[in-house]
C-alpha cells in the first residue's frame, strides 16, 4: 500500500506529545509510522488542562474561543459533563434559528401531506443549523454518529416521509441515551422497516435485507459473529414488522405488527454459541424483540459499539485498551451512551490519540464556527455537500458515511474552493464576516497571522504554516480587506485545519 | 441497502428525461479538438490498454441482463420478472445473441434484453464479451464486504490486504508515460476500494473546469502561499495537496467542455454517460492516466425490480447506451487500447420474492469491452438453474472466479505477471477473455 493514502500517516501536529518534527525528518519519521513511540494511553501522568483545545476539537464541531474560554473556566472533566448533559444547556439561540421550520414538529400524519423533497431540505437544513449553532455540540455530533450508524437514504421508497420522523423520534432522543433503547426504536422505526425491506418481509418470502444489517452494521458487525443459518432465522422473527400505510390521517405510518405476515414456528439462532437463543413457536411479534435483546446483550455488541464510539470520538484503529475500557462500561451499564462517552473520553485516551481527518461536513462546519457567520438559509453548504459526496441522509448503502482518512482525504478540492469562497464572502447564503473576526481593523501581518492561529486554531497552528500566512501579507502601511479575507480562507485550506 | 423501486423512482424518470434532451443535443458540431499525439509512440510501445473498472453496485441481476432462455426453471421461478424467449412473440422479448453453449440440460440459449439492445453493435464487432455464472465464490451476501473483498482481490476479508487489486497492480508496474502527474482516477467524490492505496490517484467527480476558486485579487500570491503550505507538510497531506495542484493543471490542457466523440457517438446525459465520455478524452489525451473507477447504478432491486420497464430497465439503459457509445468513440477512429471491465459483488436469487424483486444472491455476469477482447460470444461454464444445480439451493452457481478475467486482463492487457500480489492465495486460470 502506498504510503501517501496510508491511513495511519497522519500528519504530526506541533501541540503533539510526539516528537516534533519538520520537514524531512517528519517524513521519515512516518514512514516508519508502525513502529513510531506514541505516549501511554495509561492513566496516571496526564494533566488535562493541556488537552482543553484537543477536547474541544473532538466534542464540538470545530473550535471556537467562546468554548476555549468555557472549558479555561470550569476545566477539563466539567467542560466533558457540561456537554454530556445537553437537556442543562440553553439553546434557545439555535432553537430559533430552527422556527422557520414548522415541520420539524408538526405530527407526522401532517407531513404526509407536503412535498417530501422540501420536507428532506428541511431535515438537512436543520442538522447544518444544529451542528453550527447549537451550545449542545457533542449531543450533536452524537446524533451525526448514530445517524450514520443507522443511516437511511430518504431516497428509497417511502423514506422521503419517514426519514424526517426517524431522525425527531428515534435518533435525537436516544443519541446520549442508552444503545438498547436506540437499537429498538430503530427497529421499530417505519422508515428503517422500509429502508431494508422488512415491511415486504413475510412468512412466505422472508426478505434478509434488515436481518442481516441488524446484525452486521447495527450490533455484531463483522459476519464471522454470525451465520447464514442466522440471517435466515432473524428474518424470520422479524417478519409481519411493518407500518401502517401513509395517509394525511392520524395513526399513518406508525409501526404496526401484522400477525398474518408472521412466521410463527420455531427459530433458533446463534446455534452451538454461548448466546444460543431458542425461540418456541407462537411468539408472535415478540420473537423480534427476543432476537433484540439477546443483540443487546451479546458480548460482540459491546465491543462493535465501543469500538464506534471510541473512533468517532478519539481515533481511528482504537487500540485494545481503549476499546476494552468502553466495552466494560457498556457491559456494566447495560449501554448507557453517556457513560462510555465518558470512559472514551479519559484525558490518556485523548492525549495518546493521533489527529483525526475531518469529514466533509466537519470541515465545512468548522471553518464556519470559527469566524463569526451567518447563514440566511442552507443551500450553498448543502450543495458542496452534495459535490464532496457527504449530503445528511442521502448515503445509498446502509453501512453509513464511512469515518476514516483514506475515504476523504484525497479530495481536497472542494475544501480549499470551500474555504476560499466562504471567506470572501461569494457564498450566496453563507455571509462570513472577516473584518470583525479581525477586530474590525486593518493590523499588521504579525498581528493578523496571531489573530488566525488564536481564533482558528487555539494557539495550535504550526509555526511554519503560521509564518507562511504572515508572509502571504503583504503590507505597505496599509494591508486590504481581500488579504484578511484570504487569509482566513488560507487558514482553511492549511493541511492542519483538515485535521482535528 | 436501498432499491430502486419502479414508481415513484425520481432518479429513473431524471434520467428519462435528460437522455431525451441528450439526443437532440448530440448532433451538434465539433468543435476542435486535438488529442496529444506526442505520447502515443510510447503508449504503443508497451501494449499496454488503459483500465476501466466499473462497478455494479448492489449485486447486479446478471440473469436479466443476459438471459439464459432455455432454461424452464428461469421462467417458473420468475413468473412476473422474466425476460421473455425470443422466439415467444411476446413484446419485450429477448433478443437471441447467437452464442449458445452446452449446459447440464442441454444446450443454453442467451438473450438481451430490450434494455441491453444498444450494446448489439458492440457485441456483432467482436469487442464485447459476457461472462456469466461468474463472480465469487465466497458465500457471504452482504453487499460491503462482498464488494469489499472483490475490490481487493480477495474471496474472504483478509485483514493483510487492505489495498485495491488495481491499485497493487499500478504499485507493481512502471507508469504508461514518464513521470506521470496522475495515473489513476476515480471519477466519484470518495475512491472506491478498488484504488485504495494507488500511486498518483484522485477522486475527480468532474474533470470539467477543474480550479482553485476564490478572490481575483491576490490569485497568484494566494495559490503560491497555498502551493508552499502542502510542499512543507509531512506526507500524507503534501502529496495530497501537490498532486491535487498538478492534477489541476495538467486537465486544464484537455478541452472537456469542447470534446468531440468520434464516430458520432452519442453519450446518454447522466452522470454515468458524462463519465464514460470524459473518460474516452482522457484516454485520448495521453496524459498518462492509465485507470479510471466509475461506479454505476444501485442494483439492490428488492422490491418492483421492473426488468422490463421500471428500476432495472432504467438501469440497464443508463449502462447499456453510455457503454455503447463509448465503444463507438474509442473504436470509430484511431485512439489508444483500452479495456472495460463491469463487475458485481454477486448476483440476485434465482426467484423472485413476493415484492416482484429479488433477494441477495450468488453468482452473476461480468461484462469485457476492449480492443483485444475475445468477444462476440457468451463465455461460461453454465451450471444450471434445476434445484441441484443451484448454489445453497437457491441462486445461480459461480462457475468462473472473478479473478480468473481479471488475472488474465492484467497479464495479457495492463502488462503485469505478479498475479502473486494482485490475488494473493489464488491461482487464477485463463480463460480465453482476450485475444
Amino acid at each position: 500500500m502506498d504510503k501517501s493514502t496510508h491511513p495511519h500517516a497522519k500528519p504530526v501536529r506541533r501541540h503533539s506529545r510526539r516528537a516534533l518534527f519538520t520537514g524531512l525528518a517528519a517524513i521519515s519519521a512516518l514512514r516508519t509510522a508502525a513502529t513510531a513511540v506514541e505516549p501511554s494511553d495509561a492513566p496516571g501522568d496526564i494533566d488535562p488542562s493541556g488537552l482543553l483545545v484537543k477536547l474541544i476539537r473532538r466534542l464540538t464541531y470545530g473550535f471556537s474561543t467562546a468554548e476555549l474560554t468555557h472549558a479555561n473556566a470550569v476545566g477539563y472533566q466539567n467542560y466533558l459533563e457540561y456537554q454530556l448533559n445537553p437537556q442543562l444547556i440553553n439553546d434557545d439561540a439555535c432553537t430559533a434559528r430552527l422556527a422557520s421550520m414548522p415541520t420539524l414538529t408538526m405530527p407526522a400524519f401532517q407531513l404526509f401531506a407536503i412535498n417530501p423533497i422540501a420536507l428532506n431540505g428541511v431535515v438537512q437544513e436543520a442538522a447544518i443549523v444544529r451542528a453550527i449553532y447549537s451550545k449542545r455540540q457533542l449531543y450533536e455530533r452524537m446524533v451525526e454518529l448514530w445517524c450514520d450508524h443507522f443511516s437511511i437514504d430518504w431516497h428509497k421508497g417511502s423514506c422521503d416521509y419517514l426519514k424526517p420522523i426517524d431522525d425527531r423520534e428515534v435518533i435525537r432522543p436516544n443519541a446520549l441515551g442508552n444503545f438498547g433503547t436506540l437499537l429498538r426504536a430503530s427497529a421499530h422505526s417505519p422508515a428503517m422497516l422500509e429502508f431494508l425491506d422488512n415491511a415486504y418481509s413475510t412468512a412466505s418470502a422472508p426478505n434478509e435485507n434488515y436481518a442481516r444489517e441488524l446484525m452486521e452494521l447495527y450490533t455484531l458487525g463483522t459476519p464471522g459473529n454470525f451465520t447464514e443459518q442466522d440471517v435466515r432465522e432473524v428474518a424470520r422473527c422479524f417478519t409481519g414488522w411493518g407500518y401502517t400505510p401513509i395517509t394525511p390521517l392520524p395513526g399513518a405510518g406508525v409501526f404496526r405488527f401484522d400477525p398474518t405476515k408472521h412466521d410463527n414456528g420455531p427459530k433458533v439462532i446463534f446455534a452451538n454459541t454461548p448466546q444460543q437463543v431458542n425461540i418456541a413457536p407462537g411468539g408472535m411479534e415478540a420473537d423480534g424483540d427476543r432476537v433484540l435483546t439477546a443483540l443487546i446483550n451479546h458480548p460482540a455488541t459491546a465491543r462493535f459499539v465501543a469500538r464506534k464510539i471510541a473512533s468517532w470520538l478519539i481515533r481511528e484503529n482504537p487500540p485494545a485498551r481503549l476499546v476494552d475500557a468502553v466495552a466494560a462500561t457498556y457491559i456494566a451499564t447495560n449501554g448507557d451512551i453517556k457513560s462510555m462517552v465518558r470512559a472514551a473520553m479519559q484525558p490518556a485516551f485523548l492525549a495518546a490519540a493521533p489527529p483525526k481527518y475531518k469529514r466533509p461536513f466537519q470541515f465545512i462546519v468548522s471553518c464556519v464556527r470559527a469566524v463569526p457567520t451567518e447563514m440566511p438559509d442552507g443551500f450553498d453548504i448543502r450543495q458542496v455537500l452534495m459535490q464532496v459526496g457527504q449530503s445528511a441522509f442521502e448515503r445509498p448503502t446502509p453501512d453509513g458515511y464511512p469515518d476514516s482518512a483514506a475515504a476523504w482525504m484525497g479530495n481536497i478540492l472542494p475544501r480549499w474552493n470551500f474555504g476560499f469562497l466562504t471567506a470572501a464572502n461569494w457564498m450566496s447564503a453563507v455571509t462570513m464576516d472577516v473584518f470583525s473576526f479581525f477586530g474590525n481593523r486593518q493590523s499588521t501581518p504579525d498581528i493578523l497571522a496571531e489573530l488566525v492561529d488564536q481564533g482558528i486554531f487555539g494557539g495550535e497552528l504550526p509555526p511554519h504554516e503560521k509564518n507562511l500566512l504572515r508572509e502571504f501579507c503583504h503590507y505597505d502601511g496599509n494591508l486590504d480587506v481581500t488579504q484578511m479575507k484570504d487569509l482566513v480562507g488560507l487558514a482553511f485550506a492549511t493541511p492542519t485545519f483538515q485535521w482535528y | 441497502m436501498p432499491d430502486t423501486r419502479a414508481t415513484g423512482c425520481r432518479e429513473y424518470q431524471e434520467l428519462s428525461r435528460r437522455r431525451f434532451i441528450a439526443a437532440a443535443a448530440a448532433a451538434a458540431t465539433a468543435p476542435a479538438w486535438l488529442p496529444r499525439v506526442s505520447l502515443a509512440a510510447s503508449h504503443r510501445g508497451t501494449q499496454r490498454d488503459v483500465m476501466v473498472s466499473i462497478f455494479m453496485r448492489g449485486a447486479a441481476d446478471g440473469l436479466s441482463i443476459c438471459v439464459p432462455f432455455s432454461e424452464p426453471t428461469y421462467y417458473t421461478a420468475r413468473p412476473t420478472l422474466a425476460v421473455p424467449r425470443p422466439d415467444s412473440g411476446i413484446s419485450g422479448r429477448a433478443v437471441d445473441l447467437n452464442a449458445s453453449v452446452s449446459g447440464p440440460n442441454g444446450p443454453v440459449g442467451f438473450g438481451l434484453p430490450p434494455a441491453m439492445l444498444p450494446l448489439i453493435p458492440a457485441y456483432q464487432s467482436g469487442q464485447l464479451l459476457f461472462v456469466h455464472a461468474a463472480g465469487s465464490r465466497d458465500p457471504m451476501r452482504s453487499h460491503f464486504d462482498a464488494q469489499r473483498c472483490m475490490e481487493f482481490g480477495k474471496e474472504a476479508l483478509d485483514l493483510n490486504v487492505t489495498s485495491g487489486w488495481l491499485a497493487r497492480h499500478l504499485n507493481d508496474t512502471p507508469p504508461m508515460v514518464p513521470e506521470p502527474t496522475l495515473r489513476a482516477i476515480g471519477l466519484i467524490n470518495a475512491l472506491s476500494y478498488t484504488l485504495h492505496g494507488a500511486p498518483l490517484t484522485l477522486p475527480i467527480p468532474d474533470l470539467q473546469g477543474l480550479r482553485v476558486q476564490g478572490l481575483p485579487q491576490n490569485e497568484p500570491r494566494r495559490l503560491a502561499t497555498l502551493r508552499t503550505l502542502y510542499d512543507l507538510s509531512p506526507e500524507p497531506m503534501r502529496s495530497v495537496g501537490l498532486n491535487t495542484l498538478a492534477t489541476i493543471d495538467l486537465m486544464n490542457t484537455i478541452g472537456f467542455a469542447s470534446y468531440a466523440p468520434a464516430g458520432g457517438a452519442a453519450y446518454p446525459d447522466t452522470t454515468f454517460g458524462h463519465a464514460l465520455k470524459s473518460t474516452a478524452a482522457l484516454i485520448k489525451a495521453q496524459v498518462g492516466v492509465e485507470a479510471i473507477s466509475i461506479d454505476y447504478g444501485d442494483w439492490d432491486t428488492h422490491a418492483d425490480q421492473g426488468t422490463s420497464a421500471g428500476a432495472l430497465f432504467a438501469l440497464m439503459s443508463g449502462l447499456s447506451t453510455a457503454l455503447a457509445a463509448f465503444h463507438r468513440d474509442m473504436t470509430a477512429a484511431a485512439a489508444p487500447t483500452f479495456v472495460v471491465a463491469c463487475m458485481s459483488e454477486f448476483g440476485r436469487r434465482l426467484f423472485e420474492n413476493a415484492s416482484r424483486g429479488t433477494d441477495h444472491g450468488h453468482g452473476s455476469l461480468m461484462m469485457l469491452m476492449g480492443n483485444a477482447i475475445n468477444g462476440g460470444r457468451v463465455l461460461t461454464q453454465w451450471p444450471g438453474l434445476a434445484p441441484s444445480q443451484l448454489f445453497e439451493g437457491i441462486d445461480l452457481e459461480v462457475t468462473i472466479d472473478y479473478r480468473d478475467i481479471l488475472a488474465e486482463i492484467a497479464v495479457n492487457r495492463l502488462g503485469n505477471t505478479n498475479l502473486a500480489h494482485l490475488f494473493p492465495g489464488y491461482n487464477p486460470v485463463f480463460r480465453g477473455v482476450t485475444t
